[in-house]
Protein backbone atom coordinates (compact mmCIF):
# COMPACT_ATOMS: atom_id res chain seq x y z
CA UNK A 1 0.00 0.00 0.00
CA UNK A 2 2.83 2.39 -0.79
CA UNK A 3 1.34 4.44 -3.57
CA UNK A 4 -0.32 7.82 -4.02
CA UNK A 5 -3.49 6.65 -2.37
CA UNK A 6 -1.51 5.32 0.57
CA UNK A 7 0.11 8.71 1.04
CA UNK A 8 -3.21 10.49 0.69
CA UNK A 9 -4.83 8.32 3.30
CA UNK A 10 -1.90 8.61 5.67
CA UNK A 11 -2.04 12.37 5.42
CA UNK A 12 -5.82 12.63 5.68
CA UNK A 13 -6.02 10.32 8.69
CA UNK A 14 -3.26 12.21 10.44
CA UNK A 15 -5.35 15.34 10.21
CA UNK A 16 -8.39 13.39 11.37
CA UNK A 17 -6.86 13.35 14.86
CA UNK A 18 -7.52 17.09 15.08
CA UNK A 19 -10.19 17.88 12.48
CA UNK A 20 -13.52 19.12 13.88
CA UNK A 21 -15.55 16.81 11.61
CA UNK A 22 -14.70 13.85 13.81
CA UNK A 23 -14.97 15.52 17.18
CA UNK A 24 -17.72 14.88 19.70
CA UNK A 25 -18.63 16.64 22.93
CA UNK A 26 -17.56 14.79 26.06
CA UNK A 27 -19.84 13.41 28.74
CA UNK A 28 -20.43 15.58 31.81
CA UNK A 29 -20.34 12.63 34.23
CA UNK A 30 -18.39 10.06 32.26
CA UNK A 31 -17.68 7.57 35.03
CA UNK A 32 -21.23 7.77 36.35
CA UNK A 33 -22.62 7.21 32.90
CA UNK A 34 -20.51 4.08 32.47
CA UNK A 35 -21.65 2.74 35.85
CA UNK A 36 -25.30 3.30 35.03
CA UNK A 37 -24.87 1.75 31.61
CA UNK A 38 -23.27 -1.27 33.25
CA UNK A 39 -26.33 -1.71 35.40
CA UNK A 40 -28.66 -1.55 32.44
CA UNK A 41 -26.48 -3.81 30.34
CA UNK A 42 -26.83 -6.69 32.76
CA UNK A 43 -30.22 -7.48 31.34
CA UNK A 44 -29.18 -7.37 27.72
CA UNK A 45 -26.45 -9.95 27.53
CA UNK A 46 -27.08 -13.52 26.63
CA UNK A 47 -27.29 -15.72 29.67
CA UNK A 48 -24.99 -18.52 30.69
CA UNK A 49 -26.04 -19.28 34.22
CA UNK A 50 -29.48 -20.80 34.25
CA UNK A 51 -31.86 -19.59 36.87
CA UNK A 52 -34.90 -21.58 37.85
CA UNK A 53 -38.19 -20.00 37.01
CA UNK A 54 -41.41 -20.61 38.81
CA UNK A 55 -44.31 -18.41 37.96
CA UNK A 56 -46.87 -18.12 40.66
CA UNK A 57 -49.83 -16.43 39.10
CA UNK A 58 -51.67 -14.43 41.71
CA UNK A 59 -49.41 -15.97 44.29
CA UNK A 60 -49.60 -13.53 47.12
CA UNK A 61 -48.94 -16.18 49.73
CA UNK A 62 -46.16 -17.75 47.70
CA UNK A 63 -44.61 -14.35 47.30
CA UNK A 64 -44.28 -13.95 51.02
CA UNK A 65 -42.67 -17.37 51.33
CA UNK A 66 -40.15 -16.46 48.66
CA UNK A 67 -38.85 -13.48 50.56
CA UNK A 68 -35.75 -13.69 52.69
CA UNK A 69 -36.38 -13.72 56.41
CA UNK A 70 -36.42 -10.41 58.18
CA UNK A 71 -38.38 -8.34 60.61
CA UNK A 72 -39.45 -5.93 57.94
CA UNK A 73 -41.15 -8.59 55.83
CA UNK A 74 -43.57 -7.17 53.35
CA UNK A 75 -47.17 -8.25 53.32
CA UNK A 76 -48.79 -8.39 49.91
CA UNK A 77 -51.59 -6.02 49.19
CA UNK A 78 -53.83 -5.12 46.36
CA UNK A 79 -53.42 -1.93 44.39
CA UNK A 80 -51.63 -0.54 41.42
CA UNK A 81 -52.34 -2.24 38.16
CA UNK A 82 -54.62 -5.14 37.57
CA UNK A 83 -54.16 -8.00 35.17
CA UNK A 84 -54.90 -7.10 31.61
CA UNK A 85 -57.94 -8.16 29.61
CA UNK A 86 -56.37 -11.53 28.89
CA UNK A 87 -55.46 -12.16 32.49
CA UNK A 88 -51.76 -11.73 31.81
CA UNK A 89 -49.42 -10.59 34.55
CA UNK A 90 -46.24 -8.61 34.52
CA UNK A 91 -44.33 -11.87 34.70
CA UNK A 92 -44.59 -12.17 30.95
CA UNK A 93 -41.88 -9.46 30.78
CA UNK A 94 -39.40 -11.33 32.97
CA UNK A 95 -38.14 -14.43 31.21
CA UNK A 96 -35.85 -17.26 32.11
CA UNK A 97 -32.75 -17.61 29.91
CA UNK A 98 -34.29 -20.41 27.87
CA UNK A 99 -37.57 -18.57 27.42
CA UNK A 100 -35.69 -15.40 26.59
CA UNK A 101 -33.67 -17.21 23.93
CA UNK A 102 -36.86 -18.55 22.42
CA UNK A 103 -38.40 -15.10 22.46
CA UNK A 104 -35.41 -13.43 20.82
CA UNK A 105 -35.38 -16.07 18.12
CA UNK A 106 -38.90 -15.12 17.15
CA UNK A 107 -38.87 -11.38 17.88
CA UNK A 108 -36.12 -9.09 16.61
CA UNK A 109 -35.00 -6.69 19.30
CA UNK A 110 -35.72 -3.02 18.66
CA UNK A 111 -32.91 -1.00 17.19
CA UNK A 112 -30.97 0.77 19.95
CA UNK A 113 -30.71 3.87 17.81
CA UNK A 114 -34.37 4.73 17.57
CA UNK A 115 -34.90 6.01 21.12
CA UNK A 116 -32.12 8.44 21.61
CA UNK A 117 -32.52 11.79 23.28
CA UNK A 118 -30.08 14.22 24.85
CA UNK A 119 -29.21 13.82 28.48
CA UNK A 120 -29.99 15.39 30.84
CA UNK A 121 -33.44 15.86 29.44
CA UNK A 122 -36.06 18.21 30.85
CA UNK A 123 -38.48 16.86 33.41
CA UNK A 124 -41.60 15.26 32.06
CA UNK A 125 -44.84 13.73 33.30
CA UNK A 126 -43.29 10.30 33.68
CA UNK A 127 -40.53 11.62 35.90
CA UNK A 128 -43.04 13.59 37.95
CA UNK A 129 -45.16 10.46 38.41
CA UNK A 130 -42.13 8.50 39.54
CA UNK A 131 -41.21 11.25 41.96
CA UNK A 132 -44.67 11.12 43.51
CA UNK A 133 -44.64 7.32 43.76
CA UNK A 134 -41.20 7.25 45.31
CA UNK A 135 -41.91 10.03 47.76
CA UNK A 136 -45.04 8.25 48.93
CA UNK A 137 -43.14 5.00 49.46
CA UNK A 138 -40.00 6.16 51.25
CA UNK A 139 -39.78 7.19 54.89
CA UNK A 140 -40.29 10.85 55.65
CA UNK A 141 -37.22 13.01 55.27
CA UNK A 142 -35.93 11.52 52.00
CA UNK A 143 -34.47 14.16 49.73
CA UNK A 144 -33.91 13.99 45.99
CA UNK A 145 -30.27 14.46 45.06
CA UNK A 146 -30.85 14.55 41.35
CA UNK A 147 -33.21 13.25 38.72
CA UNK A 148 -33.18 12.71 34.99
CA UNK A 149 -35.99 12.14 32.59
CA UNK A 150 -33.72 10.38 30.14
CA UNK A 151 -30.76 8.92 31.93
CA UNK A 152 -27.88 8.32 29.60
CA UNK A 153 -29.91 9.32 26.61
CA UNK A 154 -32.49 6.56 26.77
CA UNK A 155 -35.92 7.94 25.98
CA UNK A 156 -38.48 7.43 28.67
CA UNK A 157 -35.97 6.09 31.16
CA UNK A 158 -36.75 8.22 34.19
CA UNK A 159 -34.41 7.94 37.16
CA UNK A 160 -34.20 9.52 40.58
CA UNK A 161 -31.36 9.45 43.11
CA UNK A 162 -32.29 10.18 46.71
CA UNK A 163 -30.91 10.12 50.22
CA UNK A 164 -32.90 9.03 53.22
CA UNK A 165 -32.78 11.11 56.38
CA UNK A 166 -29.93 8.92 57.68
CA UNK A 167 -27.94 9.44 54.49
CA UNK A 168 -28.72 6.08 52.88
CA UNK A 169 -28.66 6.45 49.08
CA UNK A 170 -31.52 5.15 46.94
CA UNK A 171 -31.90 4.99 43.17
CA UNK A 172 -35.13 4.31 41.32
CA UNK A 173 -35.47 3.94 37.59
CA UNK A 174 -38.61 3.45 35.53
CA UNK A 175 -39.07 2.75 31.86
CA UNK A 176 -41.66 1.29 29.53
CA UNK A 177 -40.41 -2.01 28.19
CA UNK A 178 -40.78 -2.91 24.55
CA UNK A 179 -38.89 -6.16 25.00
CA UNK A 180 -38.73 -8.69 27.86
CA UNK A 181 -35.83 -8.81 30.28
CA UNK A 182 -33.92 -11.96 30.97
CA UNK A 183 -33.49 -13.14 34.53
CA UNK A 184 -29.94 -14.29 34.44
CA UNK A 185 -26.47 -13.54 35.54
CA UNK A 186 -24.86 -11.09 33.19
CA UNK A 187 -22.17 -12.41 30.91
CA UNK A 188 -19.86 -10.06 29.11
CA UNK A 189 -20.08 -11.20 25.51
CA UNK A 190 -16.48 -10.17 24.82
CA UNK A 191 -14.83 -11.72 27.83
CA UNK A 192 -17.22 -14.46 28.98
CA UNK A 193 -16.92 -12.95 32.43
CA UNK A 194 -19.83 -13.87 34.67
CA UNK A 195 -21.06 -11.31 37.16
CA UNK A 196 -21.81 -12.59 40.66
CA UNK A 197 -25.52 -11.89 40.64
CA UNK A 198 -28.48 -13.90 41.81
CA UNK A 199 -32.10 -13.57 40.82
CA UNK A 200 -35.05 -14.78 42.78
CA UNK A 201 -37.81 -16.46 40.90
CA UNK A 202 -40.32 -13.86 39.69
CA UNK A 203 -43.44 -13.61 41.77
CA UNK A 204 -46.66 -11.78 41.26
CA UNK A 205 -48.68 -9.68 43.60
CA UNK A 206 -52.41 -10.11 43.66
CA UNK A 207 -52.82 -7.20 41.27
CA UNK A 208 -50.86 -8.97 38.56
CA UNK A 209 -47.68 -6.96 38.97
CA UNK A 210 -44.61 -9.14 38.90
CA UNK A 211 -41.42 -8.56 40.80
CA UNK A 212 -38.07 -10.18 41.23
CA UNK A 213 -35.15 -9.53 43.52
CA UNK A 214 -31.59 -9.36 42.28
CA UNK A 215 -28.63 -9.54 44.62
CA UNK A 216 -24.94 -9.62 43.97
CA UNK A 217 -21.74 -7.68 43.86
CA UNK A 218 -21.92 -6.39 40.31
CA UNK A 219 -21.53 -2.70 39.80
CA UNK A 220 -24.58 -0.85 40.92
CA UNK A 221 -25.34 2.81 41.24
CA UNK A 222 -23.46 5.67 42.71
CA UNK A 223 -24.39 9.15 43.77
CA UNK A 224 -20.78 10.21 43.54
CA UNK A 225 -17.33 8.75 43.92
CA UNK A 226 -17.76 8.33 47.65
CA UNK A 227 -21.27 6.86 47.54
CA UNK A 228 -21.41 3.68 45.48
CA UNK A 229 -22.98 0.37 46.23
CA UNK A 230 -23.92 -3.01 44.82
CA UNK A 231 -27.29 -4.76 45.12
CA UNK A 232 -29.82 -5.66 46.08
CA UNK A 233 -32.09 -4.67 43.27
CA UNK A 234 -35.83 -5.10 43.06
CA UNK A 235 -37.48 -5.16 39.68
CA UNK A 236 -41.21 -4.74 39.28
CA UNK A 237 -43.11 -4.77 36.04
CA UNK A 238 -46.77 -4.21 35.34
CA UNK A 239 -48.76 -6.28 32.86
CA UNK A 240 -48.47 -3.48 30.32
CA UNK A 241 -44.71 -3.32 30.62
CA UNK A 242 -43.93 -0.51 33.07
CA UNK A 243 -40.64 -1.60 34.56
CA UNK A 244 -39.31 -0.07 37.77
CA UNK A 245 -35.96 -0.88 39.33
CA UNK A 246 -35.09 -0.04 42.92
CA UNK A 247 -31.68 -0.27 44.44
CA UNK A 248 -30.24 0.82 47.78
CA UNK A 249 -27.78 -0.63 50.29
CA UNK A 250 -30.58 -1.90 52.56
CA UNK A 251 -32.23 -5.25 53.27
CA UNK A 252 -34.03 -6.82 50.35
CA UNK A 253 -37.28 -6.84 52.28
CA UNK A 254 -37.03 -3.13 52.95
CA UNK A 255 -36.39 -2.43 49.31
CA UNK A 256 -39.25 -4.67 48.28
CA UNK A 257 -41.56 -2.87 50.66
CA UNK A 258 -40.76 0.48 49.08
CA UNK A 259 -41.19 -0.97 45.60
CA UNK A 260 -44.52 -2.47 46.46
CA UNK A 261 -45.76 0.72 48.07
CA UNK A 262 -44.78 2.79 45.06
CA UNK A 263 -46.29 0.26 42.71
CA UNK A 264 -49.58 0.46 44.58
CA UNK A 265 -49.91 4.14 43.75
CA UNK A 266 -48.65 3.84 40.19
CA UNK A 267 -51.38 3.80 37.60
CA UNK A 268 -49.28 3.56 34.47
CA UNK A 269 -48.05 6.17 32.06
CA UNK B 1 -11.84 1.93 40.50
CA UNK B 2 -10.59 5.48 40.75
CA UNK B 3 -7.89 4.55 38.26
CA UNK B 4 -10.54 3.44 35.77
CA UNK B 5 -12.44 6.69 36.23
CA UNK B 6 -9.28 8.68 35.60
CA UNK B 7 -8.68 6.65 32.46
CA UNK B 8 -12.20 7.34 31.22
CA UNK B 9 -11.88 11.05 31.89
CA UNK B 10 -8.60 11.27 30.03
CA UNK B 11 -9.30 8.93 27.14
CA UNK B 12 -12.91 9.85 26.38
CA UNK B 13 -12.29 12.57 23.77
CA UNK B 14 -9.99 10.31 21.76
CA UNK B 15 -12.28 7.31 22.12
CA UNK B 16 -15.27 9.31 20.89
CA UNK B 17 -13.25 10.60 17.95
CA UNK B 18 -12.11 7.07 17.12
CA UNK B 19 -15.74 5.96 17.32
CA UNK B 20 -16.86 8.59 14.83
CA UNK B 21 -14.05 7.70 12.43
CA UNK B 22 -14.88 4.02 12.80
CA UNK B 23 -18.63 4.35 12.33
CA UNK B 24 -19.24 7.66 10.57
CA UNK B 25 -22.15 8.21 12.92
CA UNK B 26 -21.97 10.25 16.12
CA UNK B 27 -24.90 8.53 17.78
CA UNK B 28 -23.46 5.12 17.01
CA UNK B 29 -20.06 6.25 18.21
CA UNK B 30 -21.56 7.43 21.46
CA UNK B 31 -23.22 4.06 22.04
CA UNK B 32 -20.11 2.21 21.00
CA UNK B 33 -17.82 4.02 23.42
CA UNK B 34 -20.28 3.54 26.26
CA UNK B 35 -20.59 -0.17 25.57
CA UNK B 36 -16.84 -0.60 25.25
CA UNK B 37 -16.20 1.21 28.51
CA UNK B 38 -18.73 -0.94 30.34
CA UNK B 39 -16.93 -4.04 29.13
CA UNK B 40 -13.58 -2.52 29.99
CA UNK B 41 -14.75 -1.63 33.50
CA UNK B 42 -15.66 -5.25 34.16
CA UNK B 43 -12.23 -6.40 33.02
CA UNK B 44 -10.26 -3.52 34.46
CA UNK B 45 -8.41 -5.56 37.07
CA UNK B 46 -6.96 -7.86 34.42
CA UNK B 47 -6.22 -5.35 31.66
CA UNK B 48 -2.63 -4.51 30.90
CA UNK B 49 -2.25 -1.08 32.45
CA UNK B 50 0.05 -0.04 29.65
CA UNK B 51 -2.52 -0.88 26.96
CA UNK B 52 -6.02 0.09 28.12
CA UNK B 53 -6.59 2.22 25.03
CA UNK B 54 -5.75 -0.69 22.76
CA UNK B 55 -8.14 -2.88 24.72
CA UNK B 56 -10.99 -0.39 24.42
CA UNK B 57 -10.37 0.05 20.72
CA UNK B 58 -10.45 -3.70 20.22
CA UNK B 59 -13.78 -3.93 22.03
CA UNK B 60 -15.14 -1.05 19.99
CA UNK B 61 -14.17 -2.68 16.71
CA UNK B 62 -15.53 -6.11 17.57
CA UNK B 63 -18.70 -4.63 19.02
CA UNK B 64 -19.24 -2.44 15.98
CA UNK B 65 -18.92 -5.43 13.68
CA UNK B 66 -21.22 -7.51 15.87
CA UNK B 67 -23.82 -4.75 15.97
CA UNK B 68 -23.63 -4.37 12.24
CA UNK B 69 -24.19 -8.06 11.67
CA UNK B 70 -27.08 -8.09 14.12
CA UNK B 71 -28.72 -4.95 12.84
CA UNK B 72 -28.30 -5.95 9.25
CA UNK B 73 -30.13 -9.15 9.99
CA UNK B 74 -32.87 -7.71 12.13
CA UNK B 75 -33.65 -4.18 11.18
CA UNK B 76 -33.47 -1.61 8.48
CA UNK B 77 -30.68 0.88 8.93
CA UNK B 78 -32.24 4.02 10.38
CA UNK B 79 -29.39 6.39 9.75
CA UNK B 80 -26.86 7.36 7.18
CA UNK B 81 -23.61 9.21 7.47
CA UNK B 82 -23.76 12.24 9.72
CA UNK B 83 -20.17 13.39 9.67
CA UNK B 84 -20.56 15.45 6.52
CA UNK B 85 -22.92 18.35 7.06
CA UNK B 86 -25.14 18.46 3.95
CA UNK B 87 -26.02 22.09 4.61
CA UNK B 88 -22.45 23.23 4.12
CA UNK B 89 -21.66 24.70 0.71
CA UNK B 90 -19.77 22.35 -1.57
CA UNK B 91 -16.93 24.85 -1.88
CA UNK B 92 -16.30 24.63 1.84
CA UNK B 93 -15.62 20.90 1.78
CA UNK B 94 -12.12 19.90 2.71
CA UNK B 95 -10.14 16.68 2.66
CA UNK B 96 -11.82 15.47 5.84
CA UNK B 97 -15.25 15.74 4.27
CA UNK B 98 -13.94 13.86 1.27
CA UNK B 99 -12.48 11.22 3.58
CA UNK B 100 -15.78 10.89 5.42
CA UNK B 101 -17.73 10.36 2.22
CA UNK B 102 -15.20 7.89 0.91
CA UNK B 103 -15.20 5.85 4.11
CA UNK B 104 -18.99 5.77 4.05
CA UNK B 105 -18.85 3.69 0.91
CA UNK B 106 -16.92 0.92 2.62
CA UNK B 107 -18.63 -2.00 4.37
CA UNK B 108 -17.87 -2.01 8.11
CA UNK B 109 -15.14 -4.67 8.05
CA UNK B 110 -13.23 -2.90 5.30
CA UNK B 111 -13.73 0.40 7.02
CA UNK B 112 -12.40 -1.03 10.27
CA UNK B 113 -9.28 -2.30 8.52
CA UNK B 114 -8.61 1.08 6.95
CA UNK B 115 -9.26 3.01 10.15
CA UNK B 116 -7.03 0.75 12.21
CA UNK B 117 -4.28 0.91 9.61
CA UNK B 118 -4.25 4.63 8.91
CA UNK B 119 -5.89 6.28 11.89
CA UNK B 120 -4.63 4.05 14.68
CA UNK B 121 -1.39 3.16 12.91
CA UNK B 122 -1.70 -0.58 13.48
CA UNK B 123 0.30 -3.21 11.63
CA UNK B 124 -1.49 -5.99 9.76
CA UNK B 125 -0.77 -8.37 12.61
CA UNK B 126 -2.21 -5.92 15.14
CA UNK B 127 -5.28 -5.40 12.98
CA UNK B 128 -5.80 -9.14 12.73
CA UNK B 129 -5.53 -9.50 16.49
CA UNK B 130 -7.87 -6.56 17.07
CA UNK B 131 -10.50 -7.85 14.68
CA UNK B 132 -10.08 -11.46 15.69
CA UNK B 133 -9.33 -12.67 12.20
CA UNK B 134 -6.44 -14.08 10.20
CA UNK B 135 -3.79 -11.79 8.70
CA UNK B 136 -4.83 -13.04 5.29
CA UNK B 137 -8.32 -11.73 5.90
CA UNK B 138 -6.88 -8.34 6.75
CA UNK B 139 -4.94 -8.36 3.48
CA UNK B 140 -7.99 -9.23 1.40
CA UNK B 141 -10.24 -6.73 3.17
CA UNK B 142 -7.58 -4.08 2.80
CA UNK B 143 -7.14 -4.77 -0.90
CA UNK B 144 -10.87 -4.50 -1.51
CA UNK B 145 -11.07 -1.29 0.49
CA UNK B 146 -8.18 0.26 -1.39
CA UNK B 147 -9.72 -0.59 -4.74
CA UNK B 148 -12.93 1.12 -3.69
CA UNK B 149 -11.19 4.13 -2.17
CA UNK B 150 -9.03 4.59 -5.24
CA UNK B 151 -12.13 4.62 -7.40
CA UNK B 152 -14.01 6.97 -5.10
CA UNK B 153 -11.24 9.41 -4.28
CA UNK B 154 -9.73 9.63 -7.72
CA UNK B 155 -12.92 10.07 -9.72
CA UNK B 156 -15.94 12.33 -9.47
CA UNK B 157 -18.44 9.54 -9.35
CA UNK B 158 -21.43 9.66 -7.05
CA UNK B 159 -20.33 7.92 -3.85
CA UNK B 160 -23.70 7.41 -2.31
CA UNK B 161 -23.15 4.47 0.05
CA UNK B 162 -24.87 1.17 -0.65
CA UNK B 163 -27.34 0.06 1.97
CA UNK B 164 -25.05 -2.58 3.40
CA UNK B 165 -22.32 0.01 3.95
CA UNK B 166 -24.32 2.27 6.22
CA UNK B 167 -23.11 2.15 9.79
Amino acid sequence: MTDVLDDELTSAFERAHEAPQWAMPGWPDSAGRVRRAATRARTRYAAAAAVGLTLVAGGALAAVHALPSGEDRVLPSNGGNSTDANGATGAKWLLSPSDFDAYTAAHPSPSPSTDRVPSPAPSDAQLAQLQRDVSAALPAGATTVRSDAADGGVRGDAIIWLRLADGTPVAVERTRLDYPRVLSTAVDSATEEVAPEHFTDPQTWADGTAYTIVTGQAFGYGLDRQTQWSGPFVWTVTPDGWFTMWTAPVASDTLLGWAQSADASFVGG
Amino acid sequence: MEEFEDFVAGALPELLRFGVVLTGDRHRADDLVQTALVKTMRRWSSIDRGQPMAYVRRVMVTTQLTWWRRLRRETAMPEGVDVVDPSRPEAAYDDQDELARALAVLPPRQRAVVVLRYYAGYSEAEIAETMGCAPGTVKSQSAKAMRTLRRVLHTDEDVRPPAEALP
